[in-house]
């Protein structure tokens, strides 16, 4: 336990140093580190998910998944007051370490839109497919952004909070 | 999508409704004769809203739910929910529940293995193997019914333990099924397709991919240990008392269906050595965690004393309410990582619930293995990469 969080303190520290503005808060929660970056650093997400796949001491080389949460009926709103986030569960295979990557997002000028990991992990086309499916979140980059569950045509976007249960259509 | 297609190619629907996609899996082909120029997958055709309803269903009613993500092994999708719930509360299950929830599961590994080497062969075209496996499965399914008292969705783990104790004799039948010969049957299994030469020809060196590749591509289970990074749950990050066990992890060399073909075989071998240990060590206890939170107490004292009356009736109308947080927990289910991510708000229904199932980003590589290859290497990669759509498409 003692030993895990002192390869992740070190992971924030490279972070830290790298990307000094991109760290909004730090939690560590049931044995895990979480996280959540500034509202304002989508445009160079990019570049730290690179930074995290590459770096030898970090090789977080494993994406297990990337899924988004709608904030809108939290209580309380979280300290970024984005309505969404995009949660990213990176993996190391070599230093067996995890980390939890929180992006906040929010529509701007009634678009929402975020940047595509695909360069860095393959299997993020999936996954981003998903997030545009059920929350409504483009991603820019990514090589074929179609809908994954729901019919192409469906209009709406089922996970987010204000789509009733029963849907409609 | 190709903006013109050449002369000679043709867009072909590889499913939803095809003998060999085991589920409803489409993957649009463009071929050219009998090679795959392009494909795209396509999920989606069983897809439930399973991560919508948890958010209006209380955790104990979503266990059964749990169930029917991956109905080939139902217990491993409850046991990494209630493993989940179980990290949130910060409780664990007595000692008794840890073993019989681990001889639950790898009996559960062994049947989930036994399908997939008979369907395997099946799509393949050896009609045979699905014969033998499915006699040893059905014995399996009847010694999980004599516990669960269902052969398929077995709504049997509890947040805190299990929900029935073993049956007087089970364990004996157990034994008698897994030392009464179990191990012969597989190296029976193994004569009727190992050496075969159609088998060979169509599994060795298809699909072959590099341990780099399948981590980029977010791989686990068999199929990364057939490329060769021993990476196992359970012997890496060990829960309930998998380190108590004796145990190793196959792995493969080169990546291909047929190094997930042997790797999946050792892995049944290695599951019935695990049952028969579990049985031999299981300790006598509670089957259930004490703590308030979460225990109903048994009949006799509900109608004895009414502080038990009190506490049944409660969590039966308002049911578990987990502490605020999110938490990801994950096991080793028989096809890879299955985990599920939890945000709850402190009441009794999650806010988010993500399941991350292991076939959705296994398949993430086929469109890359396909390429200009043969229509039947699809089938042969799909049968290898054992999928379940049901927990693809949730």
């Amino acid at each position: 336990m003692a030993k895990e969080k002192n390869s992740e303190n070190k992971i924030i520290r490279l972070i830290q140093d790298k990307f000094p503005s991109f760290i909004g808060q730090v939690n560590f929660l049931s044995g895990e580190t979480i996280v959540t970056l500034n509202k304002d650093c989508i445009s160079g997400f990019l570049t730290l998910c690179q930074f995290l796949h590459d770096q030898p001491e970090i090789c977080l080389d494993l994406l297990a998944f990337l899924t988004a949460v709608d904030n809108s009926s939290s209580t309380p709103t979280p300290e970024h007051g984005c309505r969404y986030e995009l949660v990213y569960q990176l993996f190391s295979i070599k230093h067996e370490q995890s980390l939890r990557l929180k992006l906040p997002l929010d529509e701007q000028n009634g678009e929402l839109k975020a940047g595509s990991v695909t360069p860095v992990w393959k299997n993020a086309e999936l996954y981003e497919n998903e997030v545009f499916d059920m929350f409504g979140i483009q991603f820019e980059g990514h090589p074929d952004l179609l809908r994954m569950y729901m019919p192409e045509n469906w209009q709406g976007h089922p996970l987010r909070k204000d789509y009733p249960l029963k849907g409609r259509q | 999508m190709p903006e013109t297609l050449a002369r000679r190619e043709l867009i072909l629907n590889f499913g939803p409704q095809h003998p060999s996609t085991h589920g409803v899996l489409r993957v649009l082909l463009a071929v050219d004769s009998e090679y795959i120029r392009w494909s795209q997958m396509h999920y989606g055709y069983l897809h439930r809203g399973f991560e919508k309803l948890a958010e209006h269903k209380t955790y104990d009613q979503f266990i059964p739910i749990t169930d029917r993500l991956d109905y080939v092994n139902s217990l491993f999708n409850e046991c990494a929910y209630v493993m989940t719930l179980e990290k949130m509360l910060e409780i664990e299950a007595p000692e008794r529940a840890q073993y019989i929830r681990v001889i639950m599961l790898e009996l559960n590994r062994i049947a989930s293995h036994l399908i997939w080497l008979g369907v395997f062969g099946l799509d393949l075209g050896a009609i045979t193997p699905v014969m033998y496996t499915f006699r040893e499965r059905e014995q399996i399914i009847d010694l999980l019914e004599l516990v669960t008292g269902a052969r398929l969705t077995f709504n049997y783990m509890r947040v805190g333990g299990v929900k029935l104790d073993f049956p007087e004799g089970f364990t004996d039948k157990v034994l008698a099924f897994l030392e009464g010969g179990f191990f012969e049957k597989i190296a029976d299994y193994d004569t009727l397709l190992k050496q075969n030469r159609v088998f060979l020809a169509r599994t060795k060196d298809v699909g072959r991919i590099s341990a780099e590749e399948a981590i980029n591509h977010g791989i686990t289970g068999p199929i990364l240990r057939a490329t060769g990074v021993k990476r196992d749950l359970r012997k890496n990050e060990p829960y309930l008392i998998y380190d108590k066990l004796d145990f190793e992890v196959p792995i493969g060399q080169q990546g291909d269906c047929y190094d997930c073909y042997l790797v999946r075989l050792e892995e049944i071998r290695q599951s019935a050595g695990m049952v028969i240990q579990a049985i031999k060590q299981l300790p006598a206890g509670d089957i259930m965690n004490r703590d308030l939170r979460i225990y109903r107490p048994p009949k006799e004292c509900i109608f004895d004393n009414v502080e038990s009356l009190i506490q049944y009736c409660y969590l039966a109308m308002e049911g578990i309410s987990i502490p605020r947080g999110e938490v990801y927990s994950r096991i080793e289910s028989p096809r890879g990582e299955m985990g599920y991510y939890i945000i709850s708000d402190g009441s009794n229904k999650p806010y988010r619930m993500f399941i991350r199932v292991p076939t959705f980003t296994n398949l993430s590589i086929v469109p890359k293995l396909v390429e200009g290859r043969l229509i039947a290497d699809l089938g042969a990669i799909i049968g290898a990469y054992d999928l379940v759509m049901g927990e693809c498409d949730k």
